[in-house]
C-alpha cells in the first residue's frame, strides 16, 4: 500500500489508469514465453515440492489430465517461489483455476497451450487487479476525507476506477482470445478487496476466487456485455463492500481529512499574499509602460490611430520582452517560447482594469450586456475565455510560429491597432 | 465555489428503453438540479410525469449521420435582452434504448462532446442494468413496476453523479473543443426566418394544439383544459447557400443536396414537444422564449467523423431573424474548402457587415470566402425543388433540377 500522500488533490486525479492492450500484451507474451520452460525446470528441479502438493490437492484438482495437473502445480510452485503472488493458498488456487476453466469454457477441453496461455492471462489479471484495486483504495481514502458525499465518491470509484479496472482486467484475458465470464473478472476484484480487509483485520478470513464466482453465478444472471460493466460493479463489489471499506479505513480517513484541513487553511493564508510576487508587477509594469502612451492618447485624446503609431508600440513591446527574457534567464531567446507569452497575459489584464473597453473585441458578443454592465466583473470571470481569443488571435498573427520576441511583438502591436481602429471600443468609456 | 452556488440548474435525463415480445417500453424521467422549479418533490413530479410521456425514440432517426448534441441560446421576445438561459441537450441510443439529456442552466460553457461521453456511459450503464433485471433470478421474476422502480433509482445515481461532475466538479466545462482530425468549412447559409407566436396549447387532457387565429378569444379547451399561449418558433423564410466551386465533386451527390443541409439545421432546432411540456411551468418562462440554436454537434456512425454547425443570429425589425449557420466537417479534405480554424473570423466579418439579405454577397466578398459561390434566397418551400448545391447558381440548373 501507497503511503498517506500529502498533497491536495483534485478530484479529477484520483482516477485509476490502466495499461493499454500493447503493454499488456507485452506483459502477457513475455510470460508466456518464459512460462513454458520454467514449467519444465520446475518439474525436474522441484519433484519433492509437486509430490507432497499433489498429495495435498488431489480431490480439489482430480479434473485436470495428469499432464496439466504438472502444469498447474508447477505454476503454483513459481508463483510461490518467484513471489508473484503473496499469500496464495494452494487450496484456493485449485479453487480458482477450477472456476476459471468454467469461466473460459475450458473446462472440457483444453490443449496444452490454451492452459498455459489461460494461465498466463490469469497471473496477469491478478496482478493488474491487486494494483488496481490498491490505488483505488488510496483513491476512495483521499475522496472519503473531502467531505463529498459517499453517493458522489461511489460513483467516482465506479466510473474514474474500477470500470478502466475491470476492462483492463478483461483486456487480459482478450489478448489470450480467451472470452470470459465477466463475473469471473468481477470475482478477482471482490476476492482482492477481502484481501485488504483482512490484512487490515476487518475480515478474518477471505473466500477464494472460485469461491466467489460461484456465488455470484447464482446472483447475477448474465456473463457478457460491455453494458454490464457497471452494474457488475456495483452489484458484487461497491454495494455489499462499501460500509465495511468506510469502516475499516475510518481511522486513516480521519487522519487524512485532518491533514486536509490544515493544509487548506495554509493554503488560504498563502492566497491572501498577494499572489503576484514583485518580479511579475515589475514585467507587467515595463511592459505597460511600452505601450501606455499610445493607449492613452487614443483612447483619451482620440488621437487617431495609425502604422507610425504602430510600429512604435512594436518596438517598445519588443525590446521590453527581449529584457524580460534576460532578466529571468540572462538570454534573449529563451527555450520556453510560452514564457514571452505569459509575460503578456498579464499585461493584458492589467490593460483591461484600466481600458476596460479594450476587452470588448474579445468577448462573446451574445454577452455584450452583461459585459456592458459591470465590465470589471465581466472579465474577471471570463479570464479563461478571454485567454483563449487572445491565443487564438496571437497565433493567426504568429501564422503558428514558434513564439519569439519578434513576432510576438508584431502580433501584438497588431492586435492592439485592430482593437484601437474598432469604433465600438473608441466610442465606450467607463468613468473610473 | 461561492459562485457555483448561484448558477441556476436543471438537469433532465430521459430515457426510454424498447423491450421485445409485445412488451410496453418503458419511459424513465428524472430531474436534477437546484432550479426554484423543481425545489418542491410536487412540481418535480410532475414535470417527470410529462417528460416521461414524451415518445423519444422518434428523434432517433435510423440513419448514419445523427445529432449528438446542441447548444441552444434563448432569448424572451418583445422584450429588453435579460439574461436567459442556456440550453443544452445530448441523445445517445445504445441497443433499442435511448437517451435525451436537456441541461437548463445561466452558464453556456458545457462541452458537449465530454458531456456526450458521459450520457452514453449514462445510457450503456442503464441497458446492462435493465438487460439483467429483466431476467429471473432463483425463480423470481421482477414485475414491469418493480423493474421501473429499479431503474429509476439507478438512473437516480447515475444522473447525480453527472450533474455533480459538470454543476461542482466543474469538469466537462470551458477548454477547447476536441474534435478529431482537422474539420473543414464546407458550406454557410444564410436564412431569413420569422418568429413565429400564433400557437395555443392546453394544457389540459387532451393537450392539443390550434392556430391563435381559428380558436378566437376562448380560454377553455373542449376537453376542459385551460388554453395557454404555446411557445415561439421559427418558421425559415428562405436561404442562401455559400460553397466553394466544385463542391459537388469534393462531396457525395446526396450530401450535396441543398435540402440535406436545411434538414441539419431543422433537426437540430429544440424539440418542440419539449418545449410544449416545458410551457405548463411557469416558471421556466417558456412562452415568450425563443430557443435557437448556437451549435450542433452530428456524428456519422459509420465513420466517426464529426459534422458540427455553429449559427450566428441578428435580429431583424418585425420579428424576424437572420440565422447564419456555418457547416463544418471532418470527412473531406480538399484544397478548396477552408480550415474550420478560420470560421471565428470569417463569422466575425459577415456578423459585422450584414444587416439584411441584401448586404450577403457582399459580405461574403470581404472574407476570406470571397471566391466562393454565392447562391440567390430560395424561398423554403422551392428547396427541395434543387438536387445539387451547384444548381442553385443562375446557369447551372438547366437539366439539373428533380421535377
Amino acid at each position: 500500500m501507497k503511503q498517506l500522500s500529502d498533497e491536495i488533490k483534485d478530484t479529477l486525479d484520483l482516477c485509476y489508469n490502466p495499461k493499454d492492450v500493447v503493454e499488456i500484451l507485452g506483459d502477457f507474451n513475455k510470460l508466456y514465453s518464459t512460462l513454458e520452460s520454467k514449467i519444465r525446470h520446475f518439474v525436474q528441479t522441484q519433484p519433492t515440492f509437486l509430490d507432497e502438493l499433489r498429495k495435498q490437492l488431489k480431490t480439489d484438482i482430480g479434473f485436470l489430465s495428469p499432464q496439466k495437473k504438472d502444469m498447474a502445480l508447477s505454476i503454483y510452485g513459481i508463483i510461490i517461489t518467484e513471489d508473484i503472488i503473496k499469500k496464495y493458498d494452494a487450496l484456493y488456487y485449485a479453487e480458482d483455476i477450477s472456476a476459471l476453466l468454467e469461466a473460459t469454457d475450458k473446462k472440457n477441453s483444453c490443449t496444452d497451450d490454451e492452459f498455459v496461455g489461460l494461465l498466463a492471462s490469469f497471473l496477469i489479471s491478478l496482478k493488474r487487479v491487486t494494483q488496481a484495486m490498491s490505488i483505488t483504495i488510496q483513491n476512495f481514502i483521499d475522496l472519503s476525507s473531502m467531505s463529498i458525499e459517499d453517493e458522489i465518491i461511489t460513483a467516482i470509484l465506479i466510473r474514474r476506477n474500477l470500470f478502466n479496472a475491470l476492462s483492463e482486467a478483461n483486456l487480459c484475458y482478450e489478448i489470450g482470445e480467451f472470452p470470459i465470464d465477466i463475473r469471473f473478472v468481477a470475482s478477482i476484484f471482490t476476492h482482492s478487496i477481502e484481501a485488504i480487509l483482512k490484512d487490515q483485520e476487518t475480515i478474518s478470513k477471505t473466500k477464494s476466487i472460485g469461491n466467489i464466482y460461484h456465488d455470484l453465478i447464482t446472483k447475477y444472471p448474465l456473463s457478457e456485455g460491455e453494458d454490464l460493466l457497471y452494474d457488475v460493479i456495483t452489484f458484487s463489489i461497491l454495494e455489499p463492500y462499501f460500509e465495511t471499506l468506510k469502516e475499516s479505513f475510518e481511522s486513516r480517513i480521519k487522519s487524512k481529512k485532518k491533514i486536509l484541513e490544515e493544509q487548506i487553511t495554509i493554503a488560504k493564508q498563502e492566497f491572501q499574499i498577494p499572489s503576484q510576487t514583485k518580479q511579475d508587477q515589475g514585467r507587467i509594469e515595463q511592459m505597460f509602460a511600452a505601450i501606455e502612451q499610445t493607449l492613452y492618447e487614443t483612447i483619451k485624446f482620440r488621437r487617431e490611430m495609425n502604422e507610425i503609431r504602430r510600429q512604435k508600440m512594436e518596438r517598445n513591446i519588443e525590446i521590453a520582452l527581449r529584457r524580460m527574457a534576460i532578466d529571468e534567464f540572462g538570454v534573449q531567446d529563451i527555450g520556453e517560447p510560452q514564457k514571452y507569452f505569459n509575460y503578456l497575459l498579464d499585461t493584458w489584464f492589467s490593460v483591461f482594469e484600466e481600458y476596460p473597453q479594450m476587452a470588448l473585441p474579445l468577448i462573446d458578443i451574445k454577452q455584450y450586456s452583461k459585459y456592458v454592465e459591470n465590465p470589471d466583473e465581466y472579465i474577471k470571470e471570463n479570464r479563461s475565455t478571454i485567454i483563449h481569443q487572445l491565443q487564438f488571435k496571437i497565433r493567426r498573427h504568429t501564422g503558428g510560429d514558434r513564439y519569439t520576441p519578434t513576432n510576438l511583438a508584431k502580433a501584438f502591436s497588431m492586435i492592439l491597432f485592430e482593437i484601437l481602429t474598432n469604433k465600438t471600443v473608441l466610442s465606450l468609456s467607463f468613468e473610473k | 465555489m461561492i459562485e457555483q452556488k448561484e448558477i441556476q440548474s436543471m438537469n433532465i435525463l430521459m430515457t426510454t428503453i424498447l423491450r421485445d415480445d409485445g412488451n410496453l417500453p418503458l419511459h424513465i424521467a428524472k430531474v436534477f438540479g437546484n432550479h426554484t422549479l423543481i425545489q418542491e418533490e410536487p412540481m418535480k413530479n410532475q414535470l417527470e410525469k410529462g417528460l416521461e410521456k414524451i415518445k423519444i425514440p422518434e428523434y432517433f432517426p435510423k440513419e448514419d449521420i445523427t445529432l449528438e448534441g446542441a447548444r441552444f441560446i434563448t432569448w424572451q421576445i418583445g422584450k429588453e435582452k435579460t439574461q436567459s438561459p442556456d440550453i443544452s441537450l445530448i441523445k445517445h441510443s445504445y441497443d433499442n434504448n435511448f437517451l435525451l439529456n436537456i441541461i437548463i442552466s445561466n452558464f453556456s460553457d458545457l462541452d458537449i462532446l465530454d458531456a456526450s461521453a458521459e450520457v452514453a456511459f449514462v445510457l450503456q450503464a442503464i441497458t446492462g442494468i435493465h438487460r439483467r433485471i429483466e431476467i429471473p433470478v432463483e425463480l423470481v421474476e421482477l414485475s414491469d413496476e418493480e423493474q421501473l422502480k429499479g431503474l429509476k433509482h439507478k438512473l437516480k445515481d447515475l444522473g447525480n453523479f453527472y450533474h455533480w461532475q459538470i454543476f461542482e466538479e466543474n469538469s466537462m466545462r470551458g477548454g477547447i473543443e476536441k474534435i478529431g482530425l482537422a474539420p473543414m468549412l464546407i458550406t454557410a447559409l444564410l436564412m431569413r426566418a420569422h418568429t413565429m407566436h400564433d400557437e395555443i396549447q392546453c394544457i389540459g387532457e387532451c393537450q392539443r394544439i390550434f392556430n391563435k387565429e381559428t380558436q378566437g378569444s376562448e380560454i377553455k379547451c373542449d376537453c376542459g383544459g385551460e388554453l395557454v399561449i404555446a411557445p415561439p418558433y421559427l418558421k425559415i423564410k428562405n436561404a442562401s447557400f455559400v460553397f466553394p466551386e466544385g463542391i459537388d465533386e469534393i462531396i457525395s451527390e446526396e450530401e450535396s443536396a441543398p435540402s440535406n443541409f436545411l434538414n441539419l439545421i431543422l433537426k437540430t432546432m429544440f424539440p418542440r414537444k419539449v418545449s410544449l411540456l416545458f410551457n405548463q411551468f411557469p416558471d421556466l418562462n417558456f412562452s415568450t422564449m425563443v430557443t435557437l440554436p448556437s451549435s450542433s454537434y452530428y456524428r456519422s456512425i459509420s465513420t466517426n467523423d464529426t459534422i458540427k454547425i455553429t449559427f450566428e443570429y441578428k435580429e431583424l425589425e418585425n420579428d424576424d431573424v437572420l440565422i447564419f449557420a456555418f457547416v463544418t466537417d471532418t470527412r473531406y479534405y480538399d484544397n478548396k474548402l477552408i480550415p474550420a480554424t478560420s470560421l471565428p473570423v470569417i463569422m466575425r466579418d459577415i456578423q459585422r457587415n450584414v444587416r439584411g439579405e441584401f448586404d450577403w454577397e457582399a459580405a461574403i466578398e470581404r472574407t476570406q470566402l470571397g471566391d466562393w459561390k454565392v447562391s440567390p434566397f430560395i424561398s423554403f418551400n422551392e428547396i427541395s425543388k434543387y438536387a445539387t448545391l451547384k444548381s442553385l447558381i443562375p446557369g447551372n440548373q438547366e437539366g439539373e433540377t428533380i421535377e
